[in-house]
């Protein structure tokens, strides 16, 4: 029986669909069977993210209706051998086109052949939010470290646990830019952490990589070397209940040659 | 015996509805001791008022209404009171209720509500956003940065006790202040409403001064 987890942050524009995207493959690199679905319904993206907008036929609203069957709006991610699957959103209507009853059959429905369900929950916590939950028997709560997305994540922990899935949420905090956590102008981790009061499932650092992939229609995580990847691939490895240590807030060392010197003598 | 008997103390006059009779009969009787006092005191002319104990026996609204319509037609006469022995388990609830301390260790997060009824001794978390509202007294043991609303039922002589320094707003009954723009100061610190109905700080010690029946929880119930 597979996992169906829902991506969630309550604020826009933090990553969800990003963190969605490449979890997904993350796990699906880690050979584990994953389908993901999009909820934002009327403004679709996990398939833009993901470069398979081109091949959408039928979409989950479709499936809710029985327009047609589920097999028949799966996308395969070639990519990914077999591996990756997304069910898209519709772009024609808006969220209330779906139920979270309709969409809880539909999970059940996929749980059989799917390691991982991830569901890409809109931003805000209306009819949209409600439907992505109501399939879900774990969240991810993304956030970024600023004050305003951490305090609508603290919003959303708090409808989460009202929802009582199978488990606590988890956390992922994005975009994290390393120079401004040392520099004290950044909230850092165990500030978040510790104030939202949820168990940290991954880190991942601003990479600027992750919009040019992104707009190439390529997840990061095919990306071994950036520091992103990593962190996502982290998450994924954290979810398969693998230990794996946080990554470190120090600076890459991009020193120039007179700075490095300078500690170099410092050291004697 | 009548089911029905008339008793009169320093209080005035009490009339004695006996729990051991059917309702049907005290009614009987009732009446019968009405119009026995009207005849005896016609000649005075008085209004008098009647405090009625039903001993054991709780009253519903109905027998009550049926009871007022009995004095109703006695021009000189009214009910006083209606007292009894008894409460119902439901309205013993709420008494304990109000009167308990309740513990609360919650996090209340953005956007919620904890509504509580009585007093809280409060070891969670009010995050900023996040609503603790008592209808008594609130103690603050855990972290506040939220709005800390004691007294919610209009009750200005709740208090709040503990270190609010890091909390949005304070709230007493109809009394509101933004903690940024008012000097709490650092530390456990008591907010009451003083006697001209605005919020005073003060020392937690002081409490049992300002509010010495904020310590004596239990008893007096009728």
């Amino acid at each position: 029986m597979g996992k169906a987890i829902v991506i969630t942050s309550g604020k826009g524009g933090v990553g969800k669909t990003t963190t969605t995207a490449n979890l997904g493959s993350a796990l699906a690199l880690m050979g584990k069977k994953v389908i993901m679905l999009d909820l934002d319904i009327g403004l679709r993206n996990l398939d833009v993210v993901l470069g398979l907008d081109n091949r959408i036929i039928y979409d989950i609203v479709d499936v809710a209706k029985g327009r047609c069957k589920l097999h028949q709006a799966i996308i395969k991610d070639k990519r990914f051998e077999d591996n990756l699957f997304l069910l898209p959103a519709a772009q024609n209507t808006d969220k209330s086109a779906i139920e979270p009853d309709e969409v809880k059959k539909i999970v059940a429905e996929l749980k059989g052949d799917y390691d991982y369900i991830l569901l890409d929950c809109p931003a805000g916590i209306e009819q949209g939010f409600e439907n992505a939950v109501a399939g879900a028997d774990e969240a991810i709560v993304v956030s970024t470290p600023e004050i305003s997305a951490v305090r609508d994540a603290d919003r959303v922990v708090g409808l989460l646990e009202q929802a009582k899935l199978d488990n606590p949420p988890m956390l992922v905090i994005n975009r994290i830019k390393k120079r401004m956590v040392n520099d004290g102008s950044m909230m850092d981790v165990d500030e978040i952490t510790s104030h939202l009061a949820i168990k940290l499932i991954g880190i991942v650092f601003d990479d600027d990589q992750v919009i040019g992939t992104s707009n190439k229609g390529e997840p990061i995580v095919l990306n071994e070397k950036s520091p992103a990847s990593i962190g996502y691939r982290n998450i994924a490895r954290r979810l398969e209940g693998q230990t794996v240590p946080l990554m470190t807030m120090k600076e890459d060392s991009n020193q120039g040659f007179f700075s490095k010197l300078s500690t170099w003598f410092k050291k004697k | 015996m009548p089911a029905a008997v008339l008793k009169g103390n320093q209080n005035g006059y009490e009339i004695l509805l006996k729990d051991e009779y059917a309702f049907e009969t005290i009614l009987t009787d009732l009446v019968a001791l009405l119009d026995q006092v009207q005849n005896e005191t016609l000649a005075k002319g008085d209004k008098l008022s009647f405090a009625l104990n039903t001993q054991n026996r709780l009253l519903t609204e109905e027998q009550m209404t049926t009871l007022a319509d009995i004095f109703k037609q006695y021009r000189r006469f009214s009910i006083k009171t209606f007292s009894s022995n008894v409460v119902s388990k439901k309205q013993f609830g709420t008494f304990i209720e109000e009167r308990t301390v309740h513990l609360c260790g919650d996090i209340i997060r953005n956007g919620q509500v904890r509504e509580i009824v009585g007093d809280v001794l409060f070891c969670g978390a009010i995050h900023k956003g996040g609503i603790l509202k008592a209808t008594g007294s609130i103690f603050l043991l855990g972290t506040a940065e939220g709005i800390v609303y004691a007294g919610a039922s209009g009750d200005a002589l709740t208090v709040i006790c503990g270190d609010v320094a890091a909390a949005q707003q304070i709230r007493i009954a109809d009394l509101v202040s933004v903690v940024s723009e008012a000097d709490y100061g650092i530390g456990p610190k008591l907010i009451y409403v003083n006697d001209l109905h605005a919020l005073e700080v003060g020392a937690i010690a002081a409490l049992k001064k300002i509010r010495p029946k904020v310590f004596t929880q239990i008893g007096g119930f009728i």
